[in-house]
């Protein structure tokens, strides 16, 4: 161990719902530095920063802070530390201030101690003006903008005096002055002795603030390498050098007409900006983009989650409008949702009911439901996809995560969709049931459903797609054809980053 | 980044995130009764029910002879009028706390038409049970329109119907002098035993239970009250089954006032006072 | 510190003034010294718990057992009284019996983690048939002499209780603004789990707001009994409700995070003075619930069309949904769940 580490983390493992997020990751940070810690989605990144700053706690593996070894870590003894830490997902309270989000971070947590309200204010209108931030400091976080909330949590963390600062994608969503504004603030912070983790996606960023670098893969670290050392290219080797470590079942399949078209479609509210896609009969379209690209927000666009505010959603070249997810259900379109457990299948109810949810009105004789006929769907369609349940009147919740997902499948497909959009359908479940996934996408694709699928595993979308679309900053950043895409032409086009 | 309302019924996935190994085939995996009948907690209520039932009955002078148990059933009927209208809203998570008041106001709605307005009783009823609809009405608008959390918002109609009726009645006015044919339906007997309105309570049982258990509306409650955004991402119309809910449970709150009437033989502001809460739990 | 924070305070507080003006011009009797300490001493003990209302509905949480709390406060101090305890000893008799039932709350709601407002439902019903079964009702009658004021005397007592009550509202007001926690009761209400990052501990700080809740209860219930003679069993019957509408009324918002006890405090006068007001202005005063009922209709409401209600609706929604749609968050979910 360095003698100048102020942080040291070995061979790191957790594990969420039976899914290993870390496999034995280490990390070690110097003080002084800036350490990058890249790597794709889901590659292990925020589980890590998560269990050093003890919002997670580790399965297994050691953590030295300061020199001190670390058995239970929670937010209070990491935070009485030195630890700070900036989330991708501002964690602020809506209804509290500026000037008290900001020093909620800084002060102790003790419950009797005396506050002192013009300290706070003077010292956050100093923090702010530190990061460069201009806002009222007595308006409340909730009705800050996404950028602004990102500025408290900066100034926030600065202020924090922390030996250690992560910060998780800092400057997803700052403008350029700000990031130059945040930059020298981890200089200085630097100068005095701090270290920093930090997480970003933009390679450039890297670049100009990074001492070191640290790739993850898959919840394993890969390499740890000077920052002046590496090209981007190297980087992006490193990131996505998994090979296709599962054979995909894709069959070529006779493309029909086209089915699904969105023409400019803008949603303010989701931030969906100007999205134009095809999709015909047959085809799988893979979305590939990193998180924040806005995959998900233009799913639920076309879904009626959030309605479009101007565009065209054009169904088999009719115009249709979809405000809400029943009409969208009735136009024959299903969405498969990210959040299984919360949106996917509701978990407290039974397999059966869970299958025809969405399909009530086929089974409606005169308002009164016809539970033979329930039956029956859900015994096809467990018997069908292999679906190991108890009983089709077991809870949702009794099943593995897998199983889930093709009971929440399941009931999208008794809908008889023509457009089935899939977000992440074989996100964190085993790899059988993965494979068995793949294959019913493939069937369907064969009897001529369009299959608009997110995935943020690059082997997935190059195995599975007929075309792939990436998308960047909520629009599409450009398409590539089966044939021709790589996972570092698509990391590419996502970091908007052209060799 | 909003905080999940914490009074809104916390959809549990626990469960499924501590054994997730264990679930392939288990036959042992069969729900929990008490999950799948109380989606929300309810059965916490139940427990304590039953334990003043089992205490009353062991101390009680006569609270489970079978003598009283038709006599009791006539006193019950109004409750379990609402205790059924209610149902319906607490299978989606939310409560109604305002039915009581409702009775109270249906009543005299009834009582004031009938005797000062002159309007024949049939006329009245139906002006009360209207009644029933508007203030189940407002209800709705509020709660599944509007987006308020039910609690506050029927403790606010709670108020307003019962100070409505009080201010109709100054609190003092009692109506009575109802005809025979109209008393027949809460003092009557038919067969010389059974009481006229436990007909009713089992109409309206058998109805609302069909309406929950056996038809497509019933279950798309089910699965508001586990999780509403999950109702909304299967494409279930949230607010309109929520508006039809809290209308019904206005209509049948104005019901249960027309029988306690004519039991009663009197309509008085005060009527169903203290109802709500009573029958939140039942 | 910008106005637009207090609006719905400061609306409450309008409302209020507009209604004291008005019964001022039209029955200026109402601002008679006795008047005014008989709507002070009928509400005090309602204010002070609609006090630990407020810091329950701040932490997120509801109690709607404290009615039941109160009456069994009540008829405990009336036992104690008769068994011989000292007069002074009572109130910190009530104080920590009601805290023990607050505890109960609070232990089923901060580590079983069930939704309060079932809990408290329940605890409502247990509370109060209990109590119904163990008095059957009666009344106590046959007090010691000096149960009734403290044995202060009337004029004295009703100055103590007045005082008492205020001191309650001032100290807690104090205390929520200008204590680490008071503010933890915010934090908790308005992020739990932002709060947790910020090393407060949630399920404490609940627990904490429930046993202060239950002890405030005994307080109000022992300076509602010294007024009488006779503790009634039944006492306390609505009080939950009282105390929730004044909360929301003043301006705090039931989502918990945001509101202050001077609204609390406007809240409960607004609504306790309504009905005196009305008979003064020749109104029948059994309209006062629809117009209580009303105010509460009218605050929610007025709240959404200041807010341009269907804009924050929406966004509200989609700042969920990018909660949930963040797949490097994608653990975020069962992690709280877990």
């Amino acid at each position: 161990m360095n003698d100048s580490a102020l942080l040291h983390a070995f061979n790191i493992t957790k594990s969420y719902s039976g899914v290993q997020a870390l496999k034995g990751a280490s990390f070690e940070l110097r003080a002084g530095e800036v350490h990058a810690l890249i790597g794709e989605n889901g590659a292990g990144k925020s589980t890590l920063i998560k269990i050093v700053a003890g919002a997670a706690q580790a399965d297994g593996g050691e953590i030295t802070l300061n020199g001190r070894s670390i058995a239970h870590n929670s937010p209070r003894l990491a935070k009485s530390l030195g630890v700070a830490a900036i989330y991708q997902q501002p964690a602020l309270f809506p209804d509290l201030t500026v000037a008290e989000n900001i020093a909620l971070g800084l002060e102790p947590a003790g419950l009797w101690r005396r506050i002192d309200w013009s300290e706070r204010r003077r010292r956050a209108a100093e923090l702010l003006g530190l990061v460069g931030a201009r806002m009222d400091i007595d308006a409340y976080a909730g009705d800050l903008t996404m950028p602004q909330q990102q500025l408290v949590e900066i100034a926030r963390a600065a202020g924090a005096e922390a030996k250690i600062l992560i910060m998780d994608e800092p400057t997803a969503s700052l403008a350029e002055e700000d990031a130059q504004n945040l930059f020298r603030v981890i200089r200085r912070l630097c100068a005095q002795g701090a270290g920093i983790i930090y997480v970003s996606h933009r390679l450039e960023e890297l670049a100009v603030i990074a001492d070191r670098v640290t790739v993850l893969r898959d919840g394993c670290t890969i390499e740890t390498k000077l920052m002046a050392e590496v090209n981007f290219g190297e980087l992006i080797q490193l990131m996505v050098g998994r090979e296709l470590s599962a054979v995909f079942p894709k069959r070529t399949v006779e493309l029909g007409g086209v089915v699904l078209e969105l023409r400019r479609l803008v949603c303010r509210a989701a931030g969906v900006s100007g999205v134009s896609l095809s999709l015909r009969a047959g085809e799988i379209l893979g979305l590939a983009g990193l998180v924040g690209a806005g995959r998900t927000e233009l799913a639920g666009t076309i879904f009626g989650l959030t309605p479009p505010d101007s565009g065209e959603i054009l169904l088999r070249g009719m115009p249709v409008r979809i405000t809400s997810p029943a009409q969208a259900i009735a136009c024959g379109i299903a969405y498969l949702p990210e959040d299984r457990l919360r949106h996917g299948v509701i978990p407290a109810m039974p397999v059966s009911a869970n299958i025809t949810l969405a399909s009530l009105a086929r089974l409606s004789r005169f308002g009164s439901m016809d539970f033979r006929r329930e039956r029956e769907i859900a015994v096809d369609y467990a018997r069908r996809f292999a679906i190991r349940t108890p009983a089709i009147f077991a809870r949702v919740s009794t099943l593995s995560g897998g199983n889930q997902q093709k009971v929440a499948l399941s009931r999208w497909l008794a809908t008889k969709p023509s457009v089935l959009i899939l977000d992440e359908p074989t996100q964190g479940i085993d790899v059988g049931a993965k494979s068995e996934i793949h294959a019913l996408m493939c069937d369907l694709a064969a009897q001529g459903a369009a299959i608009l699928m997110i995935s943020s595993e690059l082997p997935e979308i190059l195995g599975m797609s007929d075309r792939i679309a990436v998308m960047r900053g909520r629009t599409i950043g450009g398409t590539l054809n089966r044939s021709e895409a790589t996972q570092a032409k698509i990391l590419a086009l996502a970091l908007g980053h052209r060799n | 980044m909003n905080p999940t309302n914490p009074q809104s019924p916390i959809p549990n996935p626990q469960s499924a995130i501590r054994n997730p190994q264990s679930a392939i085939v288990n036959p042992q995996s069969v729900a929990p009764w008490r999950d799948r009948l109380f989606p929300n907690h309810e059965w916490v209520l139940m427990l304590v029910l039953l334990f003043e039932c089992g205490i009353f009955s062991l101390s009680g002078d006569n609270f489970l002879t079978s003598a009283n148990a038709f006599e009791v059933t006539r006193l019950s009927v109004e409750i379990g009028l609402l205790a059924l209208a209610l149902t319906p809203v607490i299978i989606t998570g939310g409560i109604d706390l305002s039915v009581g008041s409702m009775v109270g106001l249906a009543a005299v709605v009834l009582g004031s038409l009938w005797r000062d307005a002159g309007l024949p009783l049939p006329l009245a009823a139906a002006a009360a049970l209207l009644c029933g609809l508007t203030g189940g009405g407002l209800n709705a608008l509020v709660i599944a329109r509007l987006n308020f959390p039910p609690l506050i918002v029927t403790l606010g109609t709670f108020s307003l119907f019962r100070g409505i009726a009080e201010g109709l009645t100054r609190g003092i006015e009692n109506y009575s002098g109802f005809p025979p044919e109209f008393l027949f339906w809460g003092q009557g007997h038919v067969g010389g035993v059974v009481p006229t309105q436990l007909f009713v309570l089992i109409a309206a049982i058998a109805g609302c239970s069909w309406w929950v258990h056996r038809t497509t509306a019933g279950r798309s409650l089910y699965a508001i009250g586990h999780s509403a955004e999950g109702a909304r991402y299967a494409g279930i119309e949230v607010a309109r089954r929520l508006t039809f809910v809290y209308l019904l449970s206005g209509l049948a709150s104005s019901l249960a006032a027309v029988i306690y009437v004519a039991h009663l033989g009197q309509a008085k502001s005060d009527a169903g006072t203290g109802y709500e809460l009573k029958t939140g739990c039942v | 510190m910008k106005i637009g924070r207090y609006k719905r305070e400061i609306s409450a507080a309008l409302a209020y003034a507009a209604l004291l003006a008005l019964v001022g011009l039209a029955a200026p009797s109402f601002f008679s010294a006795a008047n005014l300490r008989d709507l002070a001493l009928n509400n005090a003990p309602a204010l002070i718990v609609a006090t630990g209302m407020t810091m329950v509905i701040l932490a997120g949480q509801i109690d709607i057992s404290v009615g039941s709390q109160f009456a069994v406060c009540s008829v405990a101090a009336g036992w104690l009284a008769k068994a011989g305890v000292p007069v002074p000893l009572l109130l910190p008799c009530g104080v920590v019996i009601g805290a023990a039932m607050g505890a109960v709350n609070g232990i089923l709601v901060s580590r079983l983690r069930l939704p309060s407002i079932i809990v408290t439902l329940a605890m409502l019903v247990a509370w109060r048939d209990a109590l119904r079964w163990t008095t059957q009702g009666a009344w106590l009658q046959d007090l010691p002499g000096n149960f009734q004021w403290f044995g202060l005397g009337q004029t004295a007592g009703q100055w103590l209780i007045v005082v008492i009550a205020l001191a309650v509202v001032a100290g807690f007001g104090w205390t929520l603004y200008n204590l680490g926690a008071g503010r933890a009761i915010y934090a908790v209400g308005s992020d739990a789990e932002a709060a947790r990052l910020t090393g407060i501990e949630p399920p404490r700080v609940v627990f904490g707001v429930f046993v202060l809740m239950g002890a405030l209860v005994g307080l109000a219930s022992l300076l509602n009994a010294v007024r009488f003679s006779a503790v009634p069993g039944n006492a306390g019957l609505g009080l939950e409700l009282k105390a929730v509408a004044a909360a929301v009324v003043g301006g705090t918002a039931i989502t918990g995070g945001r509101g202050t006890l001077a609204g609390t405090l406007i809240g409960a006068a607004l609504l306790g003075t309504v009905g005196t007001a009305l008979t003064f202005l020749g109104v029948n005063p059994f309209w006062e619930k629809a117009v209580q009922g009303a105010i509460i209709l009218a605050a929610l409401v007025s709240d959404a069309a200041l807010d341009r209600l269907w804009i924050d609706d929406f966004g509200l929604r989609i700042a969920d949904c990018e909660c949930q749609m963040n797949p490097t968050n994608r653990k975020s979910a069962s992690e709280r769940g877990g």
